[in-house]
Protein backbone atom coordinates (compact mmCIF):
# COMPACT_ATOMS: atom_id res chain seq x y z
CA UNK A 1 0.00 0.00 0.00
CA UNK A 2 1.79 3.65 -0.64
CA UNK A 3 1.55 6.01 2.21
CA UNK A 4 -0.60 8.92 1.59
CA UNK A 5 1.99 11.80 0.32
CA UNK A 6 3.30 13.72 3.62
CA UNK A 7 2.23 17.09 4.70
CA UNK A 8 4.68 19.78 4.43
CA UNK A 9 5.48 22.47 6.95
CA UNK A 10 7.55 25.60 6.09
CA UNK A 11 9.01 28.57 7.91
CA UNK A 12 8.85 31.69 6.75
CA UNK A 13 12.49 33.26 6.66
CA UNK A 14 11.96 36.74 5.31
CA UNK A 15 12.91 39.71 7.33
CA UNK A 16 9.64 40.68 9.29
CA UNK A 17 8.99 37.04 10.00
CA UNK A 18 12.35 36.12 11.23
CA UNK A 19 12.04 39.85 13.78
CA UNK A 20 8.90 39.19 14.84
CA UNK A 21 10.19 35.51 16.22
CA UNK A 22 10.27 33.52 13.54
CA UNK A 23 13.22 31.62 15.41
CA UNK A 24 11.31 30.87 18.46
CA UNK A 25 9.39 28.17 15.49
CA UNK A 26 13.13 26.76 14.18
CA UNK A 27 11.75 24.32 17.58
CA UNK A 28 9.38 22.56 15.19
CA UNK A 29 11.92 21.48 13.15
CA UNK A 30 12.65 18.94 15.95
CA UNK A 31 9.10 18.51 17.10
CA UNK A 32 7.62 17.64 13.48
CA UNK A 33 10.55 15.29 12.78
CA UNK A 34 9.99 13.01 15.88
CA UNK A 35 6.28 12.96 15.89
CA UNK A 36 5.49 13.25 12.65
CA UNK A 37 8.63 12.38 10.54
CA UNK A 38 6.64 9.46 8.30
CA UNK A 39 4.08 12.15 8.09
CA UNK A 40 5.25 15.36 7.43
CA UNK A 41 8.08 16.92 6.01
CA UNK A 42 9.60 20.62 7.67
CA UNK A 43 11.08 23.12 5.61
CA UNK A 44 12.14 26.60 5.56
CA UNK A 45 10.72 29.23 2.93
CA UNK A 46 12.73 32.08 1.54
CA UNK A 47 9.87 34.30 1.64
CA UNK A 48 5.90 33.09 1.68
CA UNK A 49 5.21 36.30 0.36
CA UNK A 50 2.25 37.46 3.47
CA UNK A 51 4.08 40.46 4.66
CA UNK A 52 2.98 42.59 1.44
CA UNK A 53 -0.80 42.22 2.57
CA UNK A 54 -1.87 44.33 5.33
CA UNK A 55 -3.63 43.03 9.04
CA UNK A 56 -1.65 39.57 8.70
CA UNK A 57 0.89 39.70 11.96
CA UNK A 58 4.34 37.73 10.95
CA UNK A 59 5.75 35.50 11.63
CA UNK A 60 3.91 33.23 9.00
CA UNK A 61 4.18 29.59 8.58
CA UNK A 62 2.54 27.52 5.92
CA UNK A 63 0.76 23.93 6.41
CA UNK A 64 -0.29 22.23 3.82
CA UNK A 65 -1.83 24.93 1.61
CA UNK A 66 -2.92 26.94 4.70
CA UNK A 67 -1.39 30.27 6.02
CA UNK A 68 -0.74 30.66 9.59
CA UNK A 69 -0.59 34.12 11.08
CA UNK A 70 1.18 35.01 14.04
CA UNK A 71 2.56 31.68 13.63
CA UNK A 72 4.01 30.09 17.35
CA UNK A 73 4.84 25.88 17.86
CA UNK A 74 1.81 25.05 19.35
CA UNK A 75 -0.77 26.63 16.57
CA UNK A 76 1.16 24.97 13.96
CA UNK A 77 0.88 21.37 15.85
CA UNK A 78 -2.08 21.78 16.26
CA UNK A 79 -3.28 22.78 12.40
CA UNK A 80 -0.86 19.71 11.32
CA UNK A 81 -2.59 17.30 13.88
CA UNK A 82 -6.08 18.28 12.51
CA UNK A 83 -5.02 17.69 9.05
CA UNK A 84 -3.67 13.92 9.60
CA UNK B 1 42.22 44.32 -16.46
CA UNK B 2 41.76 45.01 -12.51
CA UNK B 3 44.55 45.48 -10.44
CA UNK B 4 44.37 43.34 -6.86
CA UNK B 5 46.40 45.63 -4.79
CA UNK B 6 46.97 44.53 -0.69
CA UNK B 7 49.46 45.20 1.99
CA UNK B 8 50.02 43.82 5.48
CA UNK B 9 51.76 44.43 8.05
CA UNK B 10 53.52 43.52 11.43
CA UNK B 11 54.77 45.91 14.09
CA UNK B 12 58.18 45.42 15.70
CA UNK B 13 57.97 43.91 18.88
CA UNK B 14 57.35 45.58 22.24
CA UNK B 15 55.22 48.06 19.82
CA UNK B 16 52.18 49.23 19.93
CA UNK B 17 51.71 51.80 16.39
CA UNK B 18 52.88 50.68 12.99
CA UNK B 19 55.75 52.43 12.21
CA UNK B 20 55.33 52.17 8.32
CA UNK B 21 51.86 53.38 6.52
CA UNK B 22 50.39 52.22 3.50
CA UNK B 23 47.13 54.00 1.52
CA UNK B 24 45.90 53.31 -0.98
CA UNK B 25 42.66 54.70 -3.17
CA UNK B 26 41.04 54.13 -6.81
CA UNK B 27 40.20 57.36 -8.25
CA UNK B 28 38.84 58.40 -11.84
CA UNK B 29 39.93 55.03 -13.05
CA UNK B 30 43.16 54.87 -11.72
CA UNK B 31 44.97 53.24 -8.89
CA UNK B 32 47.16 54.93 -6.55
CA UNK B 33 48.81 53.94 -3.48
CA UNK B 34 52.28 54.99 -1.39
CA UNK B 35 53.90 52.63 1.11
CA UNK B 36 55.79 55.02 3.42
CA UNK B 37 58.48 54.04 6.25
CA UNK B 38 58.78 56.31 9.17
CA UNK B 39 61.88 56.48 10.84
CA UNK B 40 62.79 54.58 13.95
CA UNK B 41 59.09 52.66 15.51
CA UNK B 42 56.43 53.03 17.57
CA UNK B 43 54.47 56.51 17.53
CA UNK B 44 57.05 58.67 16.37
CA UNK B 45 57.86 56.21 13.32
CA UNK B 46 53.74 55.99 12.62
CA UNK B 47 53.23 59.88 12.79
CA UNK B 48 56.44 60.17 10.13
CA UNK B 49 55.21 57.54 7.93
CA UNK B 50 51.21 58.44 8.18
CA UNK B 51 51.68 61.96 7.34
CA UNK B 52 54.22 61.69 4.52
CA UNK B 53 51.51 59.25 3.11
CA UNK B 54 48.99 60.76 3.58
CA UNK B 55 50.47 63.82 1.77
CA UNK B 56 51.54 62.12 -1.33
CA UNK B 57 48.56 59.93 -1.87
CA UNK B 58 46.64 63.61 -1.15
CA UNK B 59 48.85 65.33 -4.20
CA UNK B 60 48.91 62.26 -6.34
CA UNK B 61 44.84 62.44 -6.07
CA UNK B 62 44.82 66.05 -7.18
CA UNK B 63 46.50 64.79 -10.14
CA UNK B 64 49.43 66.15 -9.60
CA UNK B 65 52.45 64.60 -11.52
CA UNK B 66 53.79 61.31 -9.71
CA UNK B 67 57.77 62.61 -10.37
CA UNK B 68 56.81 66.56 -9.04
CA UNK B 69 55.14 65.29 -5.56
CA UNK B 70 57.14 62.94 -4.72
CA UNK B 71 60.69 65.46 -6.01
CA UNK B 72 59.03 68.23 -3.32
CA UNK B 73 58.16 65.47 -0.65
CA UNK B 74 61.89 64.39 -1.15
CA UNK B 75 63.36 67.70 -1.05
CA UNK B 76 61.39 69.00 2.07
CA UNK B 77 61.47 65.72 4.51
CA UNK B 78 63.05 67.14 7.28
CA UNK B 79 66.03 65.57 8.54
CA UNK B 80 66.15 63.53 12.60
CA UNK B 81 68.96 66.52 14.64
CA UNK B 82 69.87 62.92 16.07
CA UNK B 83 70.74 60.39 13.62
CA UNK B 84 70.98 62.92 11.06
CA UNK B 85 68.91 60.61 8.00
CA UNK B 86 65.32 61.45 6.58
CA UNK B 87 62.47 61.23 8.70
CA UNK B 88 60.76 59.03 6.34
CA UNK B 89 61.01 57.09 3.05
CA UNK B 90 58.59 55.89 0.65
CA UNK B 91 57.23 54.26 -2.39
CA UNK B 92 54.54 55.70 -4.44
CA UNK B 93 52.54 54.03 -7.31
CA UNK B 94 50.03 55.45 -9.87
CA UNK B 95 48.53 52.70 -12.42
CA UNK B 96 45.69 53.44 -15.32
CA UNK B 97 43.27 51.35 -15.90
CA UNK B 98 45.24 49.97 -19.18
CA UNK B 99 48.10 48.80 -17.22
CA UNK B 100 50.52 51.94 -17.70
CA UNK B 101 52.14 52.63 -14.44
CA UNK B 102 54.54 55.24 -13.21
CA UNK B 103 56.80 54.25 -9.50
CA UNK B 104 58.81 56.24 -7.75
CA UNK B 105 61.05 55.37 -4.87
CA UNK B 106 63.12 57.45 -2.31
CA UNK B 107 64.52 55.32 0.02
CA UNK B 108 62.71 51.90 -0.09
CA UNK B 109 64.01 49.01 -1.17
CA UNK B 110 63.73 48.27 -4.66
CA UNK B 111 60.25 46.70 -5.79
CA UNK B 112 59.95 43.80 -7.64
CA UNK B 113 58.48 42.80 -10.28
CA UNK B 114 57.60 39.19 -11.88
CA UNK B 115 56.00 38.28 -15.21
CA UNK B 116 55.84 34.57 -16.69
CA UNK B 117 57.92 33.19 -13.40
CA UNK B 118 60.97 35.36 -13.87
CA UNK B 119 62.38 38.55 -12.11
CA UNK B 120 62.32 41.46 -14.57
CA UNK B 121 64.44 44.16 -14.13
CA UNK B 122 62.98 47.78 -15.34
CA UNK B 123 65.11 50.54 -16.70
CA UNK B 124 64.86 53.76 -14.03
CA UNK B 125 66.19 57.27 -13.92
CA UNK B 126 67.57 58.64 -11.16
CA UNK B 127 66.64 62.17 -9.93
CA UNK B 128 69.08 63.31 -7.28
CA UNK B 129 67.76 65.93 -4.82
CA UNK B 130 68.80 69.82 -5.03
CA UNK B 131 68.27 70.17 -1.03
CA UNK B 132 69.80 66.95 0.42
CA UNK B 133 72.54 65.38 -1.44
CA UNK B 134 72.30 62.03 0.01
CA UNK B 135 68.97 61.45 -1.44
CA UNK B 136 67.95 60.52 -4.82
CA UNK B 137 64.71 58.80 -6.18
CA UNK B 138 64.00 56.01 -9.12
CA UNK B 139 61.53 57.23 -11.37
CA UNK B 140 60.05 53.59 -13.55
CA UNK B 141 57.70 54.40 -16.42
CA UNK B 142 56.32 50.31 -16.79
CA UNK B 143 53.70 48.97 -18.55
CA UNK B 144 51.62 45.78 -16.78
CA UNK B 145 49.99 43.48 -18.42
CA UNK B 146 47.53 40.58 -17.41
CA UNK B 147 49.75 38.24 -14.73
CA UNK B 148 52.79 40.76 -13.49
CA UNK B 149 52.65 41.00 -10.14
CA UNK B 150 54.82 44.21 -8.27
CA UNK B 151 56.18 43.31 -5.05
CA UNK B 152 57.01 46.67 -2.87
CA UNK B 153 58.38 46.50 0.88
CA UNK B 154 59.87 48.09 3.93
CA UNK B 155 63.47 47.39 4.60
CA UNK B 156 62.12 45.61 8.09
CA UNK B 157 61.35 42.32 5.14
CA UNK B 158 64.35 42.43 3.15
CA UNK B 159 66.66 43.38 6.43
CA UNK B 160 64.68 40.43 8.50
CA UNK B 161 66.65 37.72 10.23
CA UNK B 162 69.80 40.24 10.66
CA UNK B 163 72.63 38.01 12.26
CA UNK B 164 70.37 34.56 12.17
CA UNK B 165 70.93 34.13 8.64
CA UNK B 166 74.38 36.44 7.89
CA UNK B 167 72.59 39.03 6.15
CA UNK B 168 69.52 38.97 6.99
CA UNK B 169 66.67 37.80 4.09
CA UNK B 170 67.77 40.49 1.46
CA UNK B 171 66.03 40.93 -1.72
CA UNK B 172 67.54 37.60 -3.18
CA UNK B 173 66.12 35.74 -0.60
CA UNK B 174 62.95 37.53 -1.03
CA UNK B 175 62.54 36.55 -4.34
CA UNK B 176 63.44 33.31 -3.43
CA UNK B 177 60.10 33.00 -1.35
CA UNK B 178 57.97 34.72 -3.34
CA UNK B 179 58.67 32.31 -6.26
CA UNK B 180 59.14 29.15 -4.43
CA UNK B 181 54.92 30.45 -3.34
CA UNK B 182 53.64 31.05 -7.19
CA UNK B 183 54.78 27.73 -8.10
CA UNK B 184 52.79 25.69 -5.63
CA UNK B 185 50.00 28.91 -5.91
CA UNK B 186 50.52 30.79 -9.11
CA UNK B 187 46.86 32.73 -9.26
CA UNK B 188 47.74 33.76 -5.18
CA UNK B 189 45.78 36.70 -4.52
CA UNK B 190 47.22 39.94 -3.25
CA UNK B 191 46.38 39.32 -0.32
CA UNK B 192 47.43 36.35 0.55
CA UNK B 193 50.74 36.97 -1.05
CA UNK B 194 50.88 40.29 1.34
CA UNK B 195 50.27 38.16 4.53
CA UNK B 196 52.70 35.30 3.18
CA UNK B 197 55.87 37.72 2.88
CA UNK B 198 55.21 39.43 6.16
CA UNK B 199 54.88 35.65 8.41
CA UNK B 200 58.03 34.48 6.81
CA UNK B 201 59.94 37.73 7.13
CA UNK B 202 58.73 37.33 11.31
CA UNK B 203 59.96 33.86 11.06
CA UNK B 204 62.91 34.43 9.80
CA UNK B 205 63.91 36.62 12.90
CA UNK B 206 65.13 35.61 15.92
CA UNK B 207 62.66 34.26 18.36
CA UNK B 208 60.24 35.13 15.54
CA UNK B 209 59.94 38.40 17.05
CA UNK B 210 60.03 41.20 14.57
CA UNK B 211 63.09 43.98 14.74
CA UNK B 212 61.69 46.24 12.91
CA UNK B 213 58.40 47.30 11.23
CA UNK B 214 57.58 44.97 8.50
CA UNK B 215 55.52 45.77 5.71
CA UNK B 216 54.82 44.03 1.72
CA UNK B 217 52.77 45.57 -0.48
CA UNK B 218 51.35 43.31 -3.88
CA UNK B 219 50.31 44.19 -6.75
CA UNK B 220 48.65 41.47 -9.48
CA UNK B 221 46.85 42.24 -12.44
CA UNK B 222 44.12 39.95 -13.26
CA UNK B 223 40.91 39.91 -15.15
CA UNK B 224 38.19 40.76 -13.16
CA UNK B 225 36.31 38.69 -10.73
CA UNK B 226 32.82 40.24 -11.11
CA UNK B 227 29.94 39.53 -8.94
CA UNK B 228 26.63 40.85 -9.08
CA UNK B 229 24.15 41.33 -6.15
CA UNK B 230 20.28 41.75 -6.59
CA UNK B 231 18.55 42.75 -3.66
CA UNK B 232 15.04 44.54 -3.49
CA UNK B 233 12.46 44.12 -5.97
CA UNK B 234 12.13 46.52 -8.95
CA UNK B 235 9.91 49.87 -8.22
CA UNK B 236 7.91 49.23 -11.77
CA UNK B 237 6.80 45.41 -11.47
CA UNK B 238 6.39 45.45 -14.95
CA UNK B 239 10.00 45.62 -15.33
CA UNK B 240 10.70 42.01 -13.45
CA UNK B 241 11.40 40.12 -16.41
CA UNK B 242 13.99 42.80 -17.77
CA UNK B 243 15.76 42.76 -14.56
CA UNK B 244 15.67 39.30 -14.16
CA UNK B 245 16.79 38.26 -17.53
CA UNK B 246 19.96 40.46 -16.91
CA UNK B 247 20.60 38.72 -14.15
CA UNK B 248 20.43 35.51 -15.46
CA UNK B 249 22.85 36.71 -18.13
CA UNK B 250 25.17 37.56 -15.93
CA UNK B 251 28.70 36.11 -16.09
CA UNK B 252 30.09 36.46 -13.09
CA UNK B 253 29.58 34.98 -9.51
CA UNK B 254 25.78 36.02 -8.39
CA UNK B 255 23.99 36.87 -5.28
CA UNK B 256 20.09 37.63 -4.15
CA UNK B 257 19.39 38.73 -0.96
CA UNK B 258 15.69 39.27 0.06
CA UNK B 259 13.52 36.45 0.38
CA UNK B 260 10.88 38.65 -1.88
CA UNK B 261 13.50 39.23 -4.72
CA UNK B 262 14.40 35.59 -4.78
CA UNK B 263 10.68 34.87 -4.92
CA UNK B 264 10.71 37.26 -8.39
CA UNK B 265 13.70 35.76 -10.11
CA UNK B 266 12.56 32.08 -9.19
CA UNK B 267 9.16 33.05 -10.98
CA UNK B 268 10.50 35.43 -13.87
CA UNK B 269 13.21 32.41 -14.57
CA UNK B 270 11.49 29.62 -13.68
CA UNK B 271 14.20 28.04 -11.09
CA UNK B 272 12.69 26.76 -8.08
CA UNK B 273 14.22 27.77 -5.15
CA UNK B 274 15.35 25.40 -2.59
CA UNK B 275 15.31 25.23 1.27
CA UNK B 276 17.71 22.93 2.90
CA UNK B 277 17.94 22.17 6.30
CA UNK B 278 19.47 24.49 8.47
CA UNK B 279 22.47 24.14 9.76
CA UNK B 280 23.95 27.35 11.77
CA UNK B 281 21.52 30.52 12.55
CA UNK B 282 23.26 32.85 15.00
CA UNK B 283 20.06 33.96 15.17
CA UNK B 284 20.07 35.08 11.26
CA UNK B 285 17.58 33.88 8.71
CA UNK B 286 19.14 31.15 7.05
CA UNK B 287 20.15 30.71 3.27
CA UNK B 288 18.85 29.38 0.72
CA UNK B 289 19.56 27.28 -2.76
CA UNK B 290 18.90 28.20 -6.59
CA UNK B 291 20.32 26.73 -9.81
CA UNK B 292 22.75 28.60 -11.18
CA UNK B 293 23.12 31.30 -7.71
CA UNK B 294 25.80 31.06 -5.60
CA UNK B 295 24.18 32.72 -2.65
CA UNK B 296 21.22 33.38 -1.73
CA UNK B 297 20.15 35.30 1.63
CA UNK B 298 17.11 36.92 3.07
CA UNK B 299 18.09 40.60 2.95
CA UNK B 300 17.92 43.59 5.12
CA UNK B 301 18.50 41.50 8.26
CA UNK B 302 21.28 39.95 6.85
CA UNK B 303 22.93 42.78 4.77
CA UNK B 304 22.90 44.80 7.99
CA UNK B 305 24.99 42.27 9.80
CA UNK B 306 27.17 41.59 6.51
CA UNK B 307 28.05 45.06 6.96
CA UNK B 308 29.05 45.00 10.88
CA UNK B 309 31.26 41.90 9.94
CA UNK B 310 32.78 44.16 7.04
CA UNK B 311 33.38 46.86 9.36
CA UNK B 312 35.02 44.86 12.00
CA UNK B 313 38.91 45.23 12.34
CA UNK B 314 39.69 41.52 10.70
CA UNK B 315 36.56 40.87 8.70
CA UNK B 316 34.34 38.10 10.10
CA UNK B 317 33.69 34.88 8.02
CA UNK B 318 31.56 32.37 9.57
CA UNK B 319 28.83 29.95 8.37
CA UNK B 320 25.75 31.67 8.79
CA UNK B 321 24.72 33.78 5.77
CA UNK B 322 26.29 37.20 6.44
CA UNK B 323 29.75 35.72 6.85
CA UNK B 324 28.96 33.61 3.23
CA UNK B 325 28.03 37.02 2.06
CA UNK B 326 31.30 38.52 3.27
CA UNK B 327 33.30 35.50 1.95
CA UNK B 328 31.30 36.05 -1.18
CA UNK B 329 32.61 40.07 -1.32
CA UNK B 330 35.58 39.40 -0.50
CA UNK B 331 36.19 37.03 -3.03
CA UNK B 332 35.26 39.34 -6.02
CA UNK B 333 37.52 42.31 -7.65
CA UNK B 334 34.57 44.27 -9.39
CA UNK B 335 31.00 44.33 -7.41
CA UNK B 336 27.78 45.13 -8.65
CA UNK B 337 24.50 45.82 -6.72
CA UNK B 338 21.50 45.81 -8.62
CA UNK B 339 19.25 47.71 -5.82
CA UNK B 340 15.32 47.25 -6.35
CA UNK B 341 13.63 50.95 -4.78
CA UNK B 342 10.24 49.40 -3.73
CA UNK B 343 9.53 49.86 -0.71
CA UNK B 344 8.29 46.72 1.68
CA UNK B 345 5.55 48.35 3.26
CA UNK B 346 5.44 45.60 5.80
CA UNK B 347 8.70 47.31 7.07
CA UNK B 348 7.22 50.15 8.18
CA UNK B 349 4.81 48.75 10.52
CA UNK B 350 5.39 50.34 13.95
CA UNK B 351 5.35 46.89 14.85
CA UNK B 352 8.18 46.09 14.28
CA UNK B 353 11.57 46.69 16.21
CA UNK B 354 13.69 49.68 15.35
CA UNK B 355 16.78 47.56 14.31
CA UNK B 356 15.66 47.50 10.45
CA UNK B 357 17.58 49.23 8.19
CA UNK B 358 16.57 51.61 4.96
CA UNK B 359 17.98 49.22 2.17
CA UNK B 360 19.39 51.96 0.41
CA UNK B 361 21.29 53.71 3.64
CA UNK B 362 22.75 50.01 4.28
CA UNK B 363 23.90 49.18 0.61
CA UNK B 364 25.75 52.58 0.89
CA UNK B 365 27.56 51.55 4.11
CA UNK B 366 28.36 48.66 2.40
CA UNK B 367 29.88 49.82 -0.89
CA UNK B 368 31.68 52.98 0.89
CA UNK B 369 33.53 50.02 3.15
CA UNK B 370 34.12 47.72 0.26
CA UNK B 371 35.56 50.60 -1.58
CA UNK B 372 37.26 52.24 0.88
CA UNK B 373 38.45 49.29 3.13
CA UNK B 374 38.59 46.01 0.78
CA UNK B 375 39.45 48.54 -2.04
CA UNK B 376 37.10 47.04 -4.35
CA UNK B 377 35.30 48.45 -7.16
CA UNK B 378 31.77 48.73 -6.25
CA UNK B 379 28.80 49.86 -8.72
CA UNK B 380 25.59 50.46 -7.60
CA UNK B 381 22.29 50.60 -9.94
CA UNK B 382 18.72 51.55 -8.30
CA UNK B 383 16.25 50.02 -10.37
Amino acid sequence: MNNPPKIEVRICNGTSCCLMGASRLMKLFSIIRRRFGCKADVLTAACLGQCWRENNKPPHALVGDEIIYNATVEKVIENLESKL
Amino acid sequence: MFIDIDCAQQKKYNQNAYGDCFLSKRTQGRLIAVLSDGLGSGIKANILSCMTAAMLLKFLEAGSNIQKACEIIMNSLPVCQVRKISYSTFSAIDCSSDGTARIVEEGNPQFIRIRNGEVLEPECKIIASTTFPDRCMRIYNIKLEPGDRLIFCSDGVTQSGLGVLKLGLRREGLIDLIMNKLKTKPDISSRSLSKYIVRCAQYTEADKKAKDDISAVSIYCREPRESLIFTGPPFHAENDKIYADLFKNFSGKKAICGGATANILSRELNIPIENQIPLSSDNLPFVSQMEGVNLVTEGILTLTRACEYLDAPEPVINDNAAGQLVKFFLESDCINFMVGAKLNQAHYDPGLPVEIEIRKNIIKKISKLLEEKYIKKVTVQYI
